[in-house]
């Protein structure tokens, strides 16, 4: 018999003024457009009553559905399509039953419904949904084969490479931290800025007055850096953390890292290979290092809370759906535990804390998202300052 | 299924580490992601070599089927895909 998941699934209208449902399971993250009549039939169908698969006995879908992240990670992330719907269709009841099978909307097996939650195996393994970063992978390498490291400076950056796109980045990220540099960095302070990337906020700290060298793994974004940025910074392939032991002890005046400390709490293989050895102590060890006494190190890191969760509601006023904080089986950000945790451990203190939310409403960037990321902060902002107590 | 293009998709797999196994079938049956013949890069760079070699489009249906992930089977979707 088919019956809902747990109570997994939340029914509520698309818009205010419009005649279309959407129906979720807010731990899958799948949407389904439907009249409230289908509405009503999906409700029969998880109570197991029978709907009979007579000709006549026709639900109507609107299949609105779509994996939104690969737009963007500051998309919308609501895996909904708000424009350009696709026409809605009529489906037989036995065909209805297909589709919110595959939607998890309807299951026939709960044991089985849970295990559909654990880590993918492979990138060709669609059983398991995974965490958001498998789910993004697979979409990116297997679905539009592209490599998830070439679409990533597409989807932050305008074509220059020397703006970032207008959504999110473009309208808190970049202008909060330009703010930032200006009022808390010192004229000549020596910074290095680990998984610098393409040297975009190494280029923004060198012109608030600082020395910065950038550092990533990447030699394709370290490539792209020096052609872009290379006059502003030196910019170094490394290997994190290891390759950080070349660095004298006490010699930087900060640390810069945005949107990377993440990788660190769960990294991408370790998800499926949960044995291997967390290269966070070690990162935060030689970072405590190489900074000087009175050295500062700056985080800029997704929300704990809020990252890649729908922006659900009215564009004005929205609201979201919080499955989880505990468990990552979808996040893939630490919580404020253990982050703080982290960096108490290895030595660090906090200095300065703050959510980062816009300041303007007549940004380029669309008002669900102003309103969103205005309630609930997209990043947070975080200055550590090594004790002087040795560790 | 076709000789050449059996032995050309093993030879494939076989250019990047030994299939385990001594028999064709045994070949045949293993997952090439899960044997680690090729990781999750190699696989944007196996699925373009086959659609060039053989001059076929994979189609996400074919991608999310389990036969997509053994040699065997990954075979068959290439020749269905040819003479389709």
């Amino acid at each position: 018999m088919l019956r809902q998941p747990y109570s997994d699934v939340l029914a509520f209208p698309l818009e205010k003024d419009t005649e279309l449902w959407v129906l979720t399971n807010v731990f899958a993250k799948t949407f389904l457009g439907l009249t409230v009549e289908g509405v009503r039939s999906w409700d029969r169908l998880r109570r197991g009553v029978e709907i009979p698969d007579h000709p006549e006995e026709k639900v109507v879908v609107t299949e609105l559905h779509y994996f939104a992240s690969g737009e963007g990670l500051l998309e919308d992330p609501t895996r909904i399509r708000r424009s350009d719907l696709p026409a809605p269709r009529e489906l037989s009841v036995s065909e209805f039953r297909v589709l919110l099978c595959d939607l998890l909307l309807l299951i026939d097996d709960e044991e089985g419904y849970v295990k559909r939650f654990q880590a993918k195996t492979s990138l060709l393994d669609w059983e398991h949904l995974g965490n958001f970063h498998e789910q993004l992978g697979q979409h990116l390498i297997v679905q539009r084969r592209v490599s998830p490291e070439s679409w990533w400076i597409t989807q932050k950056f305008n074509q220059s490479l020397v703006e970032l796109r207008e959504n999110l980045y473009g309208s808190v990220q970049g202008p909060e931290l330009v703010r930032y540099f200006s009022a808390r960095m010192r004229a000549g302070e020596r910074v290095l800025d680990i998984g610098c990337g393409t040297g975009f906020y190494s280029n923004l700290m060198s012109q608030s007055g600082a020395q910065v060298v950038g550092v990533d793994p990447s030699s394709h974004y370290i490539g792209v850096a020096r052609t872009t940025f290379g006059a502003a910074a030196e910019f170094k392939v490394l290997d994190l953390p290891q390759g950080l032991s070349e660095f004298e002890s006490k010699s930087f005046d900060r640390v810069f890292i945005s949107d990377a400390l993440l990788y660190y709490f769960h990294p991408i293989e370790r998800h499926s290979s949960p044995d291997l050895p967390l290269l966070l102590p070690l990162l935060l060890s030689e970072i405590r290092r190489i900074l000087k006494v009175e050295g500062v190190l700056t985080l800029v890191e997704p929300h704990p809370v809020f990252y890649q969760l729908p922006w659900l509601g009215s564009a004005e006023r929205p609201f979201t759906v919080i499955a989880e904080y505990n468990s990552k089986k979808f996040g893939v950000v630490p919580t404020f535990s253990q982050l703080f945790s982290a960096l108490f451990e290895a030595g660090f203190s906090i200095g300065y804390y703050k959510e980062l939310i816009p300041r303007s409403v007549d940004d380029a960037c669309t008002k669900r998202a102003l309103a969103f990321a205005t309630e609930f902060p997209v990043w947070h902002l975080i200055e550590a300052n090594p004790n002087q107590k040795e560790v | 299924m076709t000789l050449n293009v059996l032995q050309s998709v093993v030879a494939y797999f076989e250019s990047k580490q030994a299939i385990p196994g001594s028999s064709v079938e045994e070949k045949q049956a293993c997952n090439y992601l899960d044997a680690g013949i090729i990781d999750s890069l190699g696989l944007i760079e196996m699925i373009t070599e086959f659609e060039e070699r053989f001059a076929v489009r994979f189609t996400s249906d074919d991608m999310q089927s389990p036969e997509f992930r053994t040699i065997g089977g990954l075979t068959s979707i290439i020749e269905r895909r040819r003479s389709g």
